[in-house]
């Protein structure tokens, strides 16, 4: 299949198509990537400098990106590289969608989060950066923009709770992030938190892992009877990785400090992850051991140590997949979906959380997408007791 | 764990804490607490045996540590010179009223000394203390003589009675009788009235007062 990937840029959204390397990328793990596109001329032509393109191309130009007509990204230039060698003359952007903003600025310790809702605070911490963000998009909403399907077609991802949560206690910090506390506070809640581009701008979307969702793509690298192989895997590599992931995790804790009573606790949680057929039975011990100011509660601390092992064992199966174009079944392929693998070389087998795609095209290449995925159940975000 | 300064707007004690809380306004300009950074919660640890409440006003601060979402005070001051004592002499350890920088215990290398306008000794404390040199009222002393009468059993003698009187300053007056015999003619004239009087003697070498 051949996508047409189009880069809209500045105010007036001046189409750009014949774009030498184009990068896009999509993490619910960790908003905020970086993302490049490159143009190269031949040396001899015209410099860089003297183009349309570069004039527009400034320090916080808007841009979009869209493939197959699909937005995939709004956002803004944040890094202009121009330059010249034997390779040829190259114009490289870099950019990342709007909330990259809130990456940036930093909260104002005036700021007071308490006794409002989850959606309320994340509005009053990004509102203030006058940045085009929707709080609370549907999450339903962004999977259909970036999967390109239809409008009006239902993401087959079942119910989403509302946000109603109110936030208990919240201190905001001079020097920290915006984006680092919108996380916090939707982590302490149970949600992750991403962005995508929406009708008005880019949504920041409060989620959870979709594994109950209908499966969206297929992986398959099998041999045939025939010696032959059937296959849509470029490339796939499954790592189990425990360099960083404790046996177990202790949290302490200390009631608050206007309680009626002081009172110590400490909640030990065992990672259960650390069973089954690729682990081999283990004796020695890895504990981690933590303090947490927040913890007033023993559940609280509980929910701290399982949070702290959910953490840890982010990166302990991780599913790599390299494929061929941008998509399948005129679905591009979008974070936050199920796919369905069966890899003999890899010996994986199964139902997947995509968590990343980087969708790239380059003259070298080609065009390819690469997906990060962890097996289905894998990905737990465990919220504060109470919230 | 960040140490930070915080003006203090209200100090109240706690019911359930039982530590004395606080409202602090923090990072902002100095004219603006409504634009500084809150934490309404607050709570003040004393050292025990000492419990202080504090009078809030403008240069009111306290030194807090942010202990996760709360904010811990440790320390309390006030830097206008009318409320925080900087005359110590060396060695000193003085302990003042938190609204009244002269009501004062100062502990020197020799003396202990105990400034107030009033300093009350026990609970609902009325009774004035004495010290060296303050008067006494012992109360008053007189001698009145009777008229004079013939002797009996010796009628050829005079008795002249003199009724000793002695009032107290507190009490009911006591009275006693002096007989004076004499010949005949004898009488005796006049009377005695003293109001006693007089001062208390030297006090203690270790405890002083003020006059």
């Amino acid at each position: 299949m051949v996508h047409e990937v189009e880069l809209r840029i500045g105010a007036t959204r001046t189409r750009l198509t014949a774009l030498d390397e184009v990068q896009v990328v999509h993490d619910m793990l960790q908003a905020g990537s970086v993302a490049t596109l490159a143009l190269w001329r031949q040396p001899g032509d015209r410099p860089w400098p003297e183009t349309e393109l570069y004039r527009r191309a400034k320090i916080f130009t808007p841009l979009e990106v869209a493939i197959d007509g699909h937005v995939q990204v709004r956002g803004v230039v944040e890094k202009v590289r121009v330059g010249a060698g034997r390779a040829g003359a190259g114009l490289i952007l870099s950019y990342r969608d709007h909330a990259c903003g809130a990456m940036v600025a930093e909260a104002p310790p005036s700021l007071s989060l308490r006794d409002v809702t989850l959606e309320e605070a994340l509005r009053r911490l990004v509102e203030p950066l006058s940045l085009p963000l929707v709080v609370g998009a549907s999450a339903d909403d962004a999977r259909r923009v970036l999967a390109g399907m239809r409008p009006g077609a239902r993401a087959p991802t079942g119910r989403r709770t509302r946000r109603r949560h109110h936030v208990d206690r919240f201190r905001v910090r001079p020097g920290t992030k915006v984006w680092q506390l919108c996380e916090q506070l939707c982590r302490r809640h149970g949600y992750l938190l991403y962005t995508a581009p929406c009708e008005s701008g880019v949504g920041l979307v409060l989620d959870r892992p979709a594994y109950d969702s209908d499966v969206l793509y297929q992986f398959v690298r099998r041999r045939r009877d025939d010696a032959s192989s059937e296959s849509n895997i470029l490339d796939a590599w499954h790592e189990l990785d425990a360099t960083q992931v404790p046996t177990s995790v202790s949290v302490y804790g200390h009631a608050s400090h206007a309680a009626r009573e002081d009172a110590r606790h400490k909640a030990t949680v065992v990672n259960d992850r650390l069973t089954g057929p690729r682990v081999e039975a283990f004796t020695q011990t890895r504990p981690w051991y933590r303090r947490d100011p927040k913890a007033r509660t023993p559940q609280v601390s509980t929910q701290k140590a399982r949070r702290l092992i959910a953490q840890a064992n982010t990166n302990l199966d991780v599913l790599t997949v390299a494929a061929q174009g941008f998509g399948q079944a005129d679905r591009l392929y979008t974070m936050n979906a199920m796919a369905r693998v069966d890899d003999e070389e890899t010996g994986a087998s199964g139902d997947y959380l995509v968590t990343q795609v980087t969708l790239a095209r380059s003259r070298k290449g080609g065009t390819t997408a690469q997906l990060r995925l962890v097996p289905k159940g894998s990905l737990v975000i465990e919220p504060d007791e109470g919230a | 764990m960040d140490i930070t300064r915080w003006k203090v707007t209200r100090a109240a004690f706690g019911a359930v804490s039982k530590l004395l809380e606080l409202q602090l306004r923090g990072d902002g300009d100095e004219e603006d607490d409504d634009g500084a950074a809150p934490a309404d919660d607050a709570v003040f640890y004393q050292q025990i045996g000492v419990a202080v409440r504090p009078v809030v006003a403008r240069a009111l601060r306290a030194l807090c540590v942010e202990d996760g979402d709360e904010v811990v005070a440790l320390k309390l001051w006030h830097k206008e010179s009318s409320s925080t004592p900087t005359d110590l002499a060396a060695g000193e350890t003085r302990v003042y009223a938190a609204g009244a920088v002269g009501v004062v215990l100062r502990l020197l290398a020799d003396q202990a000394v105990l400034h107030a306008a009033t300093i009350l000794l026990g609970t609902g404390a009325t009774k004035g203390v004495n010290r060296e040199g303050d008067p006494i009222l012992p109360g008053a002393l007189s001698m009145t003589p009777s008229a004079a009468q013939p002797n009996t059993p010796s009628p050829g003698l005079t008795t002249v009675p003199v009724v000793v009187t002695y009032t107290p300053s507190d009490g009911a007056p006591q009275t006693g009788t002096l007989t004076f015999v004499g010949p005949a003619g004898f009488a005796i004239s006049g009377s005695v009235s003293f109001t006693l009087g007089g001062v208390t003697g030297a006090g203690s070498t270790k405890v002083r007062a003020v006059d």
